[in-house]
């Protein structure tokens, strides 16, 4: 039954989602360091300015992880909490919690990295498949050594380029941010066309550069698919070039180009989470980033987590979509 | 001879054009190791923030560096990162994926099962808990070690999947019917026609491994101290150079890192039309 | 068919496919083309179709279907001649059917890009009667092909290539890849269906056993050259060429047993072909003629023609 397998391939999400728990939690452990100490003897060591509530964090910490219960029991109550989405406080951000800054944060990633990725799939498709098509223009022959070129390159490469180009010499656009500074969130339509300006270079480098891989990978398909023994019969058979292009070719060469995506979408994302740091950009990328910088343990674990978990759905996601496209896949034991 | 490789160059001209732009890429870290002194890729071993000039051909940064010097030095540095791990990457993928596809059964399922998981997750983000909780200072050595720990599992697959067609095909019954041992096949008959796969796959997995590192050290992740391209831009984005237009400061590195990448991607190309002749165009 | 030739271009210079190609076909009638693989009987049933794709190219010769030469139709006009006057039955080991269409859509797309205006129920019949005619049920009409086994694919194709009731069926090796007992059921609806339609059929194939039980002239064919055209009987009895004398008799016999007997030698590279006649390094028969002069396919009697030197 349809069942069986996609119970499967909840398990192995799930087993995904346990090991990255389980990663997190005994890398950081592995090195000796014990990240909230360090953090506040580094504190005390500037003799400056000590968070206020430090003295609760540490009660707090000491209670939730009790360093001095045994290894198991913190792992067990580890995963609870994971489980609960609940990655603690924020060592940088005290009193915010980590799963505060992350569901702040998401909504800008998922809209760049959603809009960006399903943009450039269905435009590099598209182009992709007029590239292998006889009766294509010709000049659309000469669209293909560039988007060689750019696919090559990652993507914040392209975004320096363009925050220079675009930004600073030009000032067409905006240089960084989410918005303008001192703009008040809300629906409003100004706010909203500020959203958007902020968002275009960012999505002007992922789509440039993405596109091109797209539309490579869509050619290579179509050229094989074009050479099956079924197109040949569809040919003997009279039919138009159209109906052969769109009903033979683009329909079958559309399923590896999809499962390409869903094996893509780790890389896909580790490219946004640079593009997003090098513009500035209010998504996971930028508060990865300033994790990083922060030595906020907590959060970048916290992080880390989410998106392996997020991936792990759209990949499941995925998968559970594919055999509404491709027939051959059939789960019923005959 | 000149009218064959010539024809050669017109049907495989991604092999030639990357090879080329690597080989300037070759030649300029060669002289440039000879003419420039790379000591100067020091912090304060100049004057900060100045344009390119004679003294300077590529330009200071602000912590004093000579640019050009950087470049020279810093290159090979980020290149061994990639050869490094993508070396290590491609050997224990090759050997993992090889067991798996040769001897089946449990082995098989156990590493492709790692292989298809460890493919899943975003790899950027292992290597940046790796960094985060190993950092205490990193060289570039360890930096590749990190890197290849996340490596193998592309050409794993790879070669895992090369392997078994290979077993597929009818060869490797025939040669074990006429006698010949398992290792005499392994050499003889499977590895000639693994080479330009292992190749192929072992280009991108330089470049890929170029790519994360670039990545981690672009994230503050990297070897401080060092002169890497990805920490180059580090600095640049922390100094925050774009905005106060020293351009010449991160032009450099952006330029050669786009060698770096396209020269690699025409490489893996061209090699690609290697390894599968169906691919090949008829001239 | 005359003077059919088609060669495809290799880096290693041009190569002859197909030679001097001239045969004739009567209505109703069935003419069988055999040979190796490598011969030009494929090559040359792709050619009528004119689905010779490039590196290879029709290099001259005509045919002519009721008067009209197809060579010299535009790409629509070929386009519409294509299953409607001329249908194809592909062969059985190809996957000739879109794995992703159901075999009613894939009969359906064909009547429509023909110009057929149907309703959905009148649509519905339609494919149901040729199902039918073909002996398979009407659930298969919702199938994808792979649920149908080979046997019931090669059907459904020749329920395809008969929808618009062309008036010439070309077979392409129709049942290789199958086992007996489906290649008998197989042809066996082939010939009903081409007397119902009252059509002529190409057979292309390998198998003179086959050729035998099915047709009623059968060429033969050897390096891209046709060398022999008789009735199928006088193939078997008198046949006017060495080479299709030696493929009858490598065919296993129930009476003679013993030895199989093979044609010494392989089929010579069409790019490297032997001065004369092709088949002559192979040939018991060869005399001193036939290395140097190449012969001629030519009348030796009636509906039966020979190229060789000793005949």
């Amino acid at each position: 039954m349809r069942l069986d397998y996609l119970a499967r391939r909840c398990g192995v999400f799930v087993l995904i989602v346990w090991i990255a728990a389980t990663l997190n939690f005994f890398l950081p452990r592995l090195s000796g360091q014990d990240p909230v100490r360090t953090k506040l003897l580094q504190q005390a060591q500037l003799g400056g300015y000590v968070h206020a509530g430090i003295d609760a964090m540490v009660k707090d910490y000491d209670r939730r992880f009790g360093l001095d219960r045994p290894l198991w029991e913190q792992y067990l109550s580890y995963l609870r909490d994971a489980v609960r989405l609940d990655f603690n406080y924020s060592i940088a951000n005290y009193p915010r919690k980590v799963n505060e800054m992350i569901a702040e944060a998401v909504p800008w990633t998922i809209g760049l990295l959603g809009s960006t990725t399903l943009l450039s799939f269905a435009l590099g498709t598209f182009l992709g498949a007029l590239l292998a098509w006889p009766g294509a223009p010709r000049w659309m022959r000469y669209l293909m050594p560039p988007l060689w070129a750019l696919h090559a390159i990652p993507f914040f490469l392209l975004g320096l380029v363009l925050i220079y180009l675009l930004a600073f010499e030009i000032q067409l656009f905006p240089m960084f941010g989410g918005y303008s500074g001192g703009a008040f969130p809300g629906f409003t339509v100004t706010f909203v066309w500020d959203v958007i300006r902020h968002a275009i270079l960012p999505a002007m480098s992922i789509v440039l550069v993405a596109t091109g891989g797209w539309a490579l990978a869509m050619r290579g398909m179509m050229v094989t698919t074009q050479g099956e023994d079924y197109v040949t019969f569809a040919e003997a058979k009279g039919l138009r070039s159209l109906t052969i292009f769109t009903r033979y070719c683009l329909r079958n060469a559309i399923l590896p180009q999809t499962t390409a995506l869903a094996l893509a979408l780790g890389n896909i994302l580790s490219g946004a989470v640079l593009v997003e740091v090098i513009f500035g950009y209010p998504g996971i990328g930028t508060v990865l980033f300033h994790a990083i910088r922060e030595n906020d343990h907590f959060l970048i674990q916290g992080i880390v987590f989410t998106v392996i978990v997020a991936l792990g759905l759209a990949t499941l996601i995925l998968d559970a979509i594919y055999p509404l496209l491709d027939p051959r896949i059939n789960y019923r034991r005959t | 001879m000149a009218h064959a490789a010539w024809r050669y160059v017109r049907r495989n001209l991604s092999l030639v054009v990357g090879i080329v732009l690597l080989g300037l890429l070759a030649l300029f870290v060669g002289i440039g190791h000879l003419v420039v002194d790379t000591n100067k890729s020091r912090p304060l071993s100049a004057p900060a923030i100045r344009p390119p000039s004679a003294d300077h051909p590529f330009g200071t940064d602000r912590q004093g560096r000579d640019l050009l010097a950087t470049m020279v030095a810093g290159t090979p540095l980020t290149l061994r990162i990639g050869f490094i791990a993508g070396f290590l990457g491609v050997g224990i993928g090759s050997i993992l994926g090889f067991v798996s596809a040769y001897y089946r059964g449990a082995v098989d399922s156990i590493i492709r099962g790692i292989v298809d998981i460890g493919l899943t997750v975003p790899g950027l983000l292992v290597l940046i808990i790796i960094a985060v909780s190993l950092r205490k200072g990193l060289t570039v050595d360890q930096m590749a070690l990190i890197v290849a720990s996340l490596a193998w599992l592309n050409p794993a697959r790879t070669v895992r999947a090369q392997v078994l067609s290979m077993r597929e095909r009818g060869y490797v019954e025939v040669a074990r019917l006429s006698g010949m041992s398992g290792p005499e096949i392994i050499v003889k008959e499977l590895m000639p026609n693994l080479l330009p796969y292992l190749a192929a796959t072992l280009v991108n997995a330089v470049s890929a491994a170029i790519l994360a590192s670039i990545g981690l050290e672009v994230l503050g992740l990297g070897p401080i101290d060092s002169p890497t391209l990805g920490m180059t831009l580090y600095w640049v984005n922390f100094n925050a150079a774009l905005i106060n237009g020293w351009w010449w400061w991160w032009t450099a590195p952006i330029a050669i890192i786009l060698v770096v990448f396209l020269g690699l991607f025409f490489l893996t190309v061209g090699l690609d039309e290697i390894a599968n002749p169906r691919l090949r165009r008829v001239i | 068919m005359r003077d059919l030739t088609v060669h495809y271009d290799t880096p290693l210079g041009a190569v002859r496919a197909a030679d001097r190609i001239s045969f004739s076909l009567c209505a109703g009638e069935r003419l069988g083309f055999a040979g190796e693989s490598g011969s030009g009987k494929s090559t040359m049933a792709l050619a009528i179709l004119r689905m010779i794709q490039p590196p290879g190219r029709i290099d001259g010769g005509q045919v002519r279907l009721d008067g009209v030469d197809l060579l010299s139709l535009g790409d629509e006009e070929m386009r519409r001649v294509r299953l409607a006057r001329i249908a194809l039955i592909p062969q059985g080991s190809m996957n000739a059917l879109n794995p992703v269409m159901r075999i009613r859509d894939q009969i359906m797309d064909a009547l429509r890009d023909h110009g057929a205006r149907m309703s959905r129920r009148e649509g519905d019949e339609r494919v149901r009667e040729l199902l039918e005619s073909v002996g398979l049920g009407r659930d298969v009409a919702e199938r994808f092909p792979h649920e149908l086994s080979g046997g019931m694919k090669q059907r459904a194709c020749i329920a395809i290539a008969i929808s618009l009731r062309p008036r010439v069926i070309i077979a392409d090796e129709p049942t290789s890849a199958l086992d007996v007992v489906v290649q008998k059921q197989v042809m066996e609806t082939l010939a009903r269906v081409q007397k119902e339609l009252d059509a002529s059929v190409i057979l292309v194939g390998h198998d003179m056993g086959l050729m035998a039980q099915f047709v009623d002239r059968v060429g033969v064919m050897y390096a891209g050259k046709l060398v022999e055209v008789s009735l199928v009987r006088e193939i078997f009895t008198r046949s006017l060429h060495p080479y299709t004398r030696m493929l009858i008799a490598s065919l296993p016999s129930l009476e003679k047993k013993g030895t199989f007997s093979g044609i010494p030698g392989l089929i010579p590279l069409l790019r490297d072909l032997p001065p004369g006649c092709a088949f002559h390094p192979r040939c018991p028969e060869a005399v001193a003629r036939c290395r140097t002069e190449e012969p001629v396919l030519r009348e030796v009697r009636p509906d039966g023609r020979g190229a060789c030197h000793l005949v």
